[in-house]
């Protein structure tokens, strides 16, 4: 971390645009595609693909039995059961269906802080996450969100569609304020097919964001979330007396730094993080804190991986 | 505790006041973008509810501030810690300014400085109600300031304490003092403190018993300390250093050789109080221009003769200058003023001798006149035109105001008295350091008989035989006499050569032809011949200054006593705006104990048991302690400055 002092580079809301550079290199694009996307439940996916789905139908790997009806393709019988016990059973199949990846992210103010910035942390985390989703003929759609769905990707497969993704990520503003509940519930009802949900964002709502979990849960999505949290946030490096400017609601809050009011911002910091890993843990969401420390690649190559939203 | 400066206090709750107001008022909070602040306002939320003293906390820096500007303001205040509680106090401080005073001890500083110097510090360490006065003393105290308790006029007044080239008495500075003590009515603690190097009239090596009775030991100062109120202290602050040395000049006497009036000879005597023999180079000066030198070796601590008889040696201004560099300057200069031969008119009042008459017309005097006691009218006008006047065996009413030698009668004072008359008197000493005296010889004077003379200690004995002294010295009035206790027709000296040198010596010494008379002491008054007729005399000093003092015309003298610093005094008579006659005086100190220099450590005090011991320093009353504080306030400084910087977790 760069030296925090007084003079000159204690603004830390440095934009994402100021930020700059490209969102995914040539080089870590390489990394990526061995990577894909997992889900921990089967889903229904909407035309042929490479996943398993809770539909059967054809693919090489066997599912169950069941009697045989008439007009079951007969080509399905076993016949070797039928030799032992004589009677007919059509041999089942999981059907191979495509995964649909839905990547939610946080475009309010309050993300466009931090140095690095969060928006632009977020951005390159949901391009890579998208570009593996495409590679594997997954479907992949992206919502940017504030207190309403701001911009919206429609959901698309196929590695000819990662320019598109990209240009929208890239083309992302942050503004507005969050409203985490809101944003949930109207890409809830945009989006009826079931897939994988990643939920970038720093969480940092004042109306709370267990309504929004709630939401998406409801339709039984694989929810994953990604706390994206500045390192001036976690250990703020502040000092003196200051007067604080919310970013987002423009409120302002005096404060003198101390020794116990940095500690007491620490408690409620840790509480947060932890409650909000509570509230996934409780409920089968993946959940995952990262600061934008991290280096990109760890978080993607590493940290996803462990959690097992890449493989 | 108490302050030295206790005003600045008043300082104290403005700037407590100025700087709490100043922080709230004039605060200016930096602004800080952050990404929300609902995390940071719990976080103040919580933090008040867990402590209530964080407001005291959040604002450390102010109460640093505020205690660092009351650490300044009370170091200002220079705080001091009470030895003793006395309370009010009256200080009398007496600083001794004589010529020992000007000597510089090994630290180069003059012993009168070192005086002003611990001086200074008891008055800035007197707090807001004592008072102090100031007396400087030589041979004289001098009251400097009364009673005040204004610090600053105080420590002036000390700082303009001039040197004196006098001697020092101890006593009349001490009885001044003691009269202060018992006269002032306010009941609170006196301190004494006597500033001084102790050479006071009854001390040093050479001792008369002149000088032991001049000493502190006085009935007067006796009585005044058994009247001292009790809270009454004394303190002796002894300056000076044993190891400083000192060679100075005692006496410097001309007189004109027996055999030629042309020619002059100078008697100088120097005392070496150095701790080995000494050889110094001693320049004689005539009018400013050098006119002999020679190489003297000197015992130690012992005083050398030397004559210097030289042809060179005229009338004129004489100086002489020892070439050495030692503890004291002033006394390494001596001068003298030799007059050009004067005519003296003699006056010999007598029932008769013939041995006498003749005598005065074979020394060559201008017409000496002879009258018979019934002649004589001591209140006769015309008497005033005589230098001397003999007075054989007739005592006059009163006092003439010429030089008289007596000769087997009494001066007109009541204090002398003959004692029983002897016979056949065998002379036992004869004083050859007096002019009168000098390279003669009385073991054949042989009276048949002699009245001795009761002396006091102002009186000198020329001669003393077995009953007492024979011939005397009477001071009185500013004025010697000649006293002869026999007569001279019962004697066997009118037939011996010695009787008309001795007549002569008289003569000389008594008309003041001899440069004695006109060489004084510092501090002597100097009484100087007018004439007649109205005007003033005006006096340059050996510093410039000049004095006018006016003529009383029924008198023929001035006399004048601000003799204080040696050197030669020009005295010209001025009547109608013409400067009528113009002579010179010399004052010298002449003083073996000033110049001894050996400070001393202890005096006794009549009806004192126990003799004041001398303290090398004061003592203070109250140790200032401001030092503390302002270590202190650095330690503050530090600490606010680390807690600025770095987020302590305090």
């Amino acid at each position: 971390m760069s030296d925090y002092g007084l003079t000159g580079d204690d603004d830390f809301a440095l934009t994402a645009m100021e930020e700059g550079g490209d969102l995914l290199t040539a080089e870590f694009v390489q990394k990526l595609s061995g990577l894909d996307l997992i889900s921990k439940k089967i889903l229904q996916g909407k035309v042929k693909g490479e996943r398993k789905s809770r539909r059967k139908g054809q693919s090489v790997e066997f599912a169950d039995y069941r009697p045989y009806v008439p007009g079951d393709d007969l080509r399905f019988l076993d016949w070797n059961i039928y030799a032992r016990l004589d009677q007919l059973f059509i041999k089942l199949f999981l059907e191979e269906e495509d995964l649909h990846v839905s990547i939610l992210i946080d475009a309010s103010s309050s993300m466009d802080y931090g140095r690095p910035n969060k928006f632009r942390f977020a951005q390159r985390v949901a391009a890579a996450l998208g570009y593996i989703g495409l590679s594997n003929y997954s479907r992949v759609g992206v919502g940017a969100f504030n207190s309403e769905l701001s911009a919206v990707f429609n959901p698309m497969r196929g590695r000819r569609n990662v320019h598109k993704l990209m240009n929208f990520i890239a083309e992302l503003q942050p503004s507005g304020d969050t409203d985490l509940t809101k944003a949930a519930k109207l890409f809830a009802l945009k989006n009826k097919s079931k897939g994988i949900v990643i939920l970038i964002s720093d969480f940092m709502d004042r109306n709370g964001y267990e309504g929004a979990l709630r939401n998406l849960l409801a339709r039984k999505n694989d929810v994953f979330c990604l706390q994206v949290l500045a390192d001036q946030e976690i250990n703020p490096p502040l000092k003196g007396d200051l007067k604080l400017l919310d970013i987002e609601a423009g409120e302002e809050t005096e404060i003198t730094i101390s020794g116990p009011l940095l500690k007491s911002y620490q408690n409620v910091m840790n509480n947060f993080i932890g409650g909000l890993k509570q509230f996934c843990v409780k409920r089968g969401v993946s959940y995952l804190c990262a600061s934008t420390e991290v280096s990109f690649d760890q978080l993607v190559l590493g940290y996803l991986r462990e959690r097992g939203l890449v493989r | 505790m108490n302050f030295a400066n206790p005003l600045w206090l008043a300082a104290l709750p403005p700037a407590l006041i100025t700087i709490t107001i100043l922080y709230f008022l004039k605060l200016k909070r930096r602004e800080m973008v952050v990404s929300s602040t609902f995390l940071w306002r719990q976080a103040v939320q919580d933090l008040r509810v867990n402590s209530p003293f964080q407001k005291l906390r959040m604002n450390l820096l102010l109460i640093l501030q505020l205690l660092i500007a009351t650490l300044i303001i009370v170091t200002l205040a220079r705080p001091r810690s009470a030895v003793s509680a006395t309370g009010a106090r009256d200080l009398i401080l007496l600083i001794d300014r004589s010529a020992s005073m000007g000597s510089n001890d090994a630290d180069g500083q003059s012993r009168l400085s070192q005086a002003v110097t611990q001086a200074s510090r008891l008055v800035n360490d007197m707090s807001g109600n004592d008072r102090a006065i100031v007396i400087a003393f030589d041979e004289k105290p001098e009251i400097l300031a009364s009673l005040t308790n204004n610090k600053r006029s105080l420590l002036k007044i000390l700082k303009d304490i001039e040197l004196s080239d006098k001697g020092t008495y101890f006593n009349e500075a001490l009885e001044r003092a003691f009269k202060i003590s018992i006269g002032e009515s306010e009941n609170r603690p006196r301190e004494v403190h006597l500033f001084s190097d102790g050479l006071c009239r009854e001390l040093g090596r050479v001792v008369t018993k002149e000088d032991r009775d001049r000493g502190v030991s006085s009935k007067k100062l006796g009585e005044l300390n058994a009247k001292l109120p009790k809270n009454t202290s004394l303190h002796y602050i002894s300056l000076g250093s044993d190891e400083t040395t000192n060679i100075g000049i005692t006496k410097a006497d001309l007189r004109r050789t027996l055999d030629s009036d042309a020619f002059l000879q100078l008697f100088v005597g120097i005392v070496n109080y150095t701790k080995d023999e000494q050889v110094v180079g001693v320049d004689i000066l005539l009018n400013g221009k050098l006119v002999q030198s020679q190489e003297v070796t000197l015992e130690r601590d012992a005083v050398t003769g030397v004559i210097f008889d030289s042809e060179s040696l005229t009338a004129g201004l004489i100086e002489v200058v020892l070439d050495k560099k030692d503890g004291l300057e002033l006394d390494n200069r001596a001068y003298t003023i030799a007059q050009k031969k004067e005519e003296l008119k003699v006056l010999l009042v007598s029932p008769g001798n013939g041995f006498l008459e003749k005598a005065l017309r074979t020394m060559g005097f201008v017409d000496p006149k002879s009258i018979t006691p019934l002649n004589f009218n001591a209140s006769d006008p015309a008497l005033s035109a005589f230098d001397v006047i003999i007075f054989d065996r007739f005592q006059p009413g009163i006092m003439p105001s010429a030089g008289c030698l007596f000769i087997n009668v009494l001066p007109p004072y009541k204090r002398l008295a003959w004692e029983k008359t002897v016979e056949f008197p065998r002379v036992v000493e004869h004083n050859s350091a007096h002019p009168v005296t000098a390279y003669l010889q009385f073991d054949q004077l042989e009276p048949l008989r002699m009245k001795p003379l009761k002396l006091t200690k102002k009186d000198v004995s020329l001669v003393d035989a077995e009953p007492g002294p024979m011939i005397s010295v009477i001071h009185e009035s500013g004025r010697d006499s000649v006293v002869l206790g026999f007569d001279i027709l019962e004697s066997r000296w009118p037939f011996l050569a010695e009787f008309p040198i001795f007549l002569a010596n008289a003569i000389r010494w008594l008309g003041g032809a001899e440069t004695r008379s006109r060489q004084l002491k510092t501090g002597q008054v100097a009484v100087i011949p007018v004439g007649e007729g109205k005007g003033l005399v005006k006096i340059t000093n050996p510093k410039g200054k000049e004095f006018e003092v006016p003529i009383d015309p029924s008198r023929r003298i001035i006399n004048f006593s601000k003799t204080d610093y040696v050197g030669f005094y020009k005295a010209q008579v001025i009547r109608e705006g013409k400067v009528e006659r113009e002579q010179y005086f010399a004052v010298n100190i002449n003083d073996t104990l000033e110049s001894s220099l050996t400070p001393r450590k202890e005096f006794k005090v009549a009806g004192r048991e126990k003799a004041v011991e001398g303290d090398s320093e004061v003592q203070e009353s109250n140790r200032e302690i401001w030092r503390y504080f302002a270590w202190a306030l650095l330690a503050f400084l530090l600490l606010e400055w680390y807690i600025y910087n770095r987020r302590v977790y305090v």
